[in-house]
């Protein structure tokens, strides 16, 4: 009876033992997904390389210091497959590549927050930045040789950069906070906010995000759909703006011999001039529309026949020209 | 007085002794073929009135051409905002195909089309009030392509499934 116990009892240790070994197993085996990956890595690389960097989920940020070495600290999604970084003189990679069966443009229904990539990133300042994500959000600080940034549902942020500019995102906002350098800024959705301290050319696209725009550029082109436009600009030379229906009020100071050209289908357009501004103003509402003026006493005035009406008049020695059209918009010209 | 008789008997001198000319052949049968011919002149001036009656008819031809020429030029903008118009469908409903399997990245996508349809159906009502006005050309063209623009930017592309 006592060794039948002991039989029992054994086999009870033994069955423990096993399920002990098996559940010690299984959570060795899943520690790594449990666990978010870090990362903690420098390499050496040159004065100005082109620094490339992908993924999908995840904040980004980038910071200019003075060596020529890149620096990757973080921790990685749990959906990270690889995570690869490779440095040379001139070219930098870092990405994180994702397992396949996550469905990118799912995003919302299986998102966590484990799943995001979080990476601070050391370039020399001369770097050139190239940036491409899903869902990703970058911010990039202090470089001066330029950036390529493109995301989808993320935002973009450039602070203090120099070098050519090309922002794009399609539901996210862009943010350029005192940045000097050619200009491009393009989005769906998003909302485009840029201070901008160079003379360089700027060009901003959108459909329906909301516009701000401070900068001394020489030559502006805007292009939207819908949304509000606010455009403080101090030295033109060209200004173009093409808009459906966007609301736009623009402040702007015209150069000797400088060129506004701006149309809308049917959104109201606000120009505010430099008191001593020389130039030839026509504006033509096609199919109607309201044309007012405060800067000088001209009036619109309204076609015999049709719907149409235009005002036209030049101050100073008319050096610089203003052409507005609208369908059936609003137009406001008037003094700062 | 008698200066005046003088003078009228000088004449009357020098009249009478003036050479006889003769004619060298006897001219009467030319006038009489002459006058023989008259009816056909009178066919000449028929002829004039033929040449001035169709040159006032190229004239009026000419002005009515005139006239017509802004509805011609107007038929023929009109047929170029169509053909306009055609291709685009054409081109929208191609990326529509091509897209239509894609996930999209935006959900407003739609709305911004309908948005820009109805701008584009201003425009084309301004233009067949003024069809020759190319502002409102340039206008409808670049609503087209924000019409492209949103449809291509709303879907994801091909980069984005490589990442």
């Amino acid at each position: 009876m006592q060794h039948k116990t002991n039989v029992h009892a054994q086999m009870k240790s033994s069955f423990a033992t096993k399920i002990g070994l098996v559940l010690g197993l299984s959570v060795l085996l899943a520690w790594p997904a449990l666990a978010q990956q870090t990362v903690n890595e420098t390499k050496p690389t040159g004065s100005t390389p082109w620094v490339k960097i992908t993924h999908i989920n995840g904040e980004v940020t980038v910071q200019a210091w003075d060596r020529n070495e890149v620096r990757v600290i973080g921790k990685l999604g749990d959906n990270t497959e690889e995570f690869i970084f490779e440095a040379n003189e001139r070219t930098v990679t870092i990405e994180v590549e994702s397992k396949k069966k996550q469905n990118w443009f799912n995003w919302n229904s299986d998102y966590s927050a484990n799943n995001d990539d979080e990476l601070e990133i050391m370039v020399p300042k001369g770097s050139e930045i190239n940036y491409d994500s899903v869902n990703g959000s970058i911010s990039v600080a202090g470089t001066s040789g330029g950036v390529d940034l493109e995301v989808v549902n993320g935002s973009v942020k450039v602070v203090d950069i120099e070098g050519r500019m090309r922002l794009s995102t399609v539901n996210g906002p862009i943010i350029a906070e005192n940045v000097k350098g050619d200009l491009d800024l393009g989005s769906v959705n998003g909302s485009i906010s840029a201070v901008h301290l160079s003379d360089d050319d700027v060009k901003v696209e959108t459909v329906n995000g909301e516009v701000r725009l401070t900068s001394p550029a020489h030559d502006v082109v805007i292009e939207t759909v819908n949304g509000g436009i606010k455009l403080d600009l101090s030295a033109v030379n060209r200004l173009n703006i093409e808009t459906v229906n966007s609301r736009v009020n623009t402040d702007l100071n015209l150069l000797d011999g400088g060129k506004v050209t701006a149309s809308s289908v049917g959104g109201g357009m606000t120009f505010a001039f430099q008191k001593d501004v020389s130039a030839r103003f026509e504006v033509d509402g096609h199919a109607g529309g309201s044309i007012r003026n405060s800067i000088t006493d001209d009036k619109m005035e309204k076609a015999k026949y049709g719907p149409s009406r235009s005002l036209n008049f030049t101050t100073g020695s008319g050096a610089g020209k203003v052409q507005i059209e609208t369908v059936n918009g609003s137009i406001k010209l008037e003094t700062q | 007085m008698s200066n005046e008789h003088n003078i009228d008997n000088k004449i009357q001198d020098l009249v009478d002794n003036l050479p006889e000319h003769a004619p060298k052949r006897d001219l009467w049968p030319g006038i009489e073929h002459a006058l023989v011919q008259r009816p056909k002149r009178q066919s000449n001036n028929r002829g004039l009135y033929a040449v001035a009656a169709s040159i006032c008819f190229l004239a009026v031809l000419g002005f009515l051409s005139v006239q017509q020429l802004p509805m011609q030029q107007d038929s023929g903008a009109l047929a170029l905002i169509a053909a306009l118009e055609t291709q685009h469908k054409q081109n929208k409903d191609a990326l529509l195909v091509q897209y239509q399997n894609t996930a999209t990245v935006t959900d407003t996508w739609h709305t911004q089309l309908s948005e820009l349809e109805s701008a584009a159906e201003m425009v084309k009502n301004a233009l067949n009030e003024d069809p020759n006005n190319t502002a409102l050309l340039k206008m409808l063209q670049y609503i087209h392509q924000q019409q492209i623009a949103v449809i291509e930017k709303s879907h994801a592309k091909a980069n984005w499934q490589q990442i």
